[in-house]
């Protein structure tokens, strides 16, 4: 199933008027490699920079790195825990385990992981657009009051992976 | 370098905005989360709340796709779902829910606690005839007071208000016997006794770390922490006591 299809490019208010205006707006980065995005694969062990939520069972403590993976920690000596690898997916926020199985999310879609060999790490199976949230092709506001404006997405661009701030003419879209 | 930034399209998500979690129980085959979760495993189901749903899928056949059994509306700002008993806690910016699973596949709704503080981040815990939320009021969650409210849920359809704490920046909140551990952000992890369930008395705090989320698991508190991971020895619940911390 393409991603794109996911776009809620719904979410865009068009600026009344017509009038080109010259101001700080976001412009999106696109992606059109979906293969890397929905790429599940094993790594090596890695600092953890964007700390995320934590899940455990039994001696093994599993931490989200926000938006690229899972760390796999073996804490069978709490004192002395080790980082033993890292699973990569794109987006990633959640982890839960149940059977030697992961489950996370991989861009919006739900992701079940058999990693009980953390050098063979594999997808198992895969439910589309569990996490819509996670697909919303528009970019974040600072805070609930202020009105952003930006380049509305074009699906014909790829999906959208980020966002930069430039000075652009007739930002059409706003939030 | 360009002057112009770039910033990931996960900022946008609604995830990122406050993370909250804690745990369950001891090991079996599924283990414990924290109170931040957006999923939950119980028995053959994964429980998944996104911004206004509850989904229920089914997860029996080991290796196959999981099977949406069920999509219940819940409300808006959902983010956060804690399993305990047969029950589910719902954090939401605007109330707590709870839902029964007599029937795994269909939850069904058994109760609302409008919170006072709204526009906050809310993790909820709960523990016999006692739930736990935070509210988070600093930040992009909103503004005004950030407390723990404290609910005596004996009849788990009129869930109420028993107590309000004042806080400084909370997350999420974990319970392990009669100590309630809660994250306080830069301002430490809260240790309370809860021996009166519905007076938690402030023991301790515990500073030098950014506290996001617990997962009291056994004689082990896993704490997520801004840089990484912490764990104490909580074998005396009321004392942890510092064993190692997981960044590299």
């Amino acid at each position: 199933m393409i991603l794109s299809v996911v776009l809620f490019l719904s979410a865009c208010n068009r600026t009344p008027g017509s009038e080109p205006e010259s101001r700080n707006a976001w412009v999106p980065i696109y992606t059109t490699n979906t293969g890397s995005i929905k790429a599940i694969t094993a790594g090596a062990t890695r600092p953890t920079i964007k700390t995320g939520k934590i899940y455990t069972l039994g001696n093994l403590i599993y931490q989200v790195e926000q938006d690229s993976g899972i760390h796999v920690i073996n804490a069978a000596n709490p004192s002395a825990p080790q980082k033993l690898g890292f699973i990569r997916s794109f987006l990633c926020k959640e982890v839960s385990v149940k059977n030697g199985l992961i489950y996370t999310n991989n861009f919006s879609d739900l992701v079940v992981i058999n990693a009980t060999d953390l050098n063979n790490v594999r997808e198992v199976a895969r439910t589309a657009d569990v996490f819509p949230d996670l697909a919303l092709q528009y970019p974040p506001k600072p805070n609930a009051t202020t009105m952003i404006y930006f380049e509305c997405p074009d699906p014909k661009k790829g999906i959208v992976i980020g966002w930069e701030l430039k000075t652009i003419n007739n930002a059409k879209c706003r939030r | 370098m360009k002057k112009s930034m770039i910033i990931l399209i996960s900022f946008l998500l609604l995830f990122t905005r406050c993370n909250k979690e804690s745990a369950t129980g001891g090991p079996s085959s599924t283990g414990a989360g924290g109170s931040t979760a957006r999923f939950t495993i119980i028995g053959n189901f994964l429980y998944v709340v996104d911004n206004t749903s509850l989904k229920a899928f089914d997860i029996s056949n080991t290796g196959a796709a999981p099977v949406l059994k069920s999509t219940t509306n819940v409300g808006i700002n959902i983010e956060t779902i804690f399993p305990y008993q047969d029950k589910l806690f719902i954090g939401s910016s605007f109330a707590m829910h709870i839902f029964s699973l007599t029937d795994p596949q269909r939850p069904v709704k058994l109760a609302q606690a409008d919170y006072i503080v709204r526009m906050s981040c809310d993790p909820v815990v709960a523990k016999d005839s006692t739930a736990y939320a935070t509210l988070n009021s600093s930040g992009p969650c909103g503004g005004g007071g950030s407390q723990l409210v404290v609910y005596d849920i004996k009849d788990i359809t009129k869930p109420l208000l028993k107590q309000t704490l004042p806080l400084n920046g909370p997350h999420g909140l974990g319970i392990s016997d009669s100590a309630l551990y809660v994250c306080d952000g830069t301002f430490g992890l809260n240790v309370y006794n809860i021996r009166n369930t519905y007076a938690p008395q402030l023991l301790r705090t515990i500073q030098g770390e950014t506290f996001y989320d617990v997962i009291p698991y056994g004689n082990i508190l896993i704490c997520q922490v801004a840089t990484g991971i912490v764990l104490y020895d909580i074998s005396t619940r009321h004392q942890p006591v510092f064993l190692s911390r997981i960044l590299n």
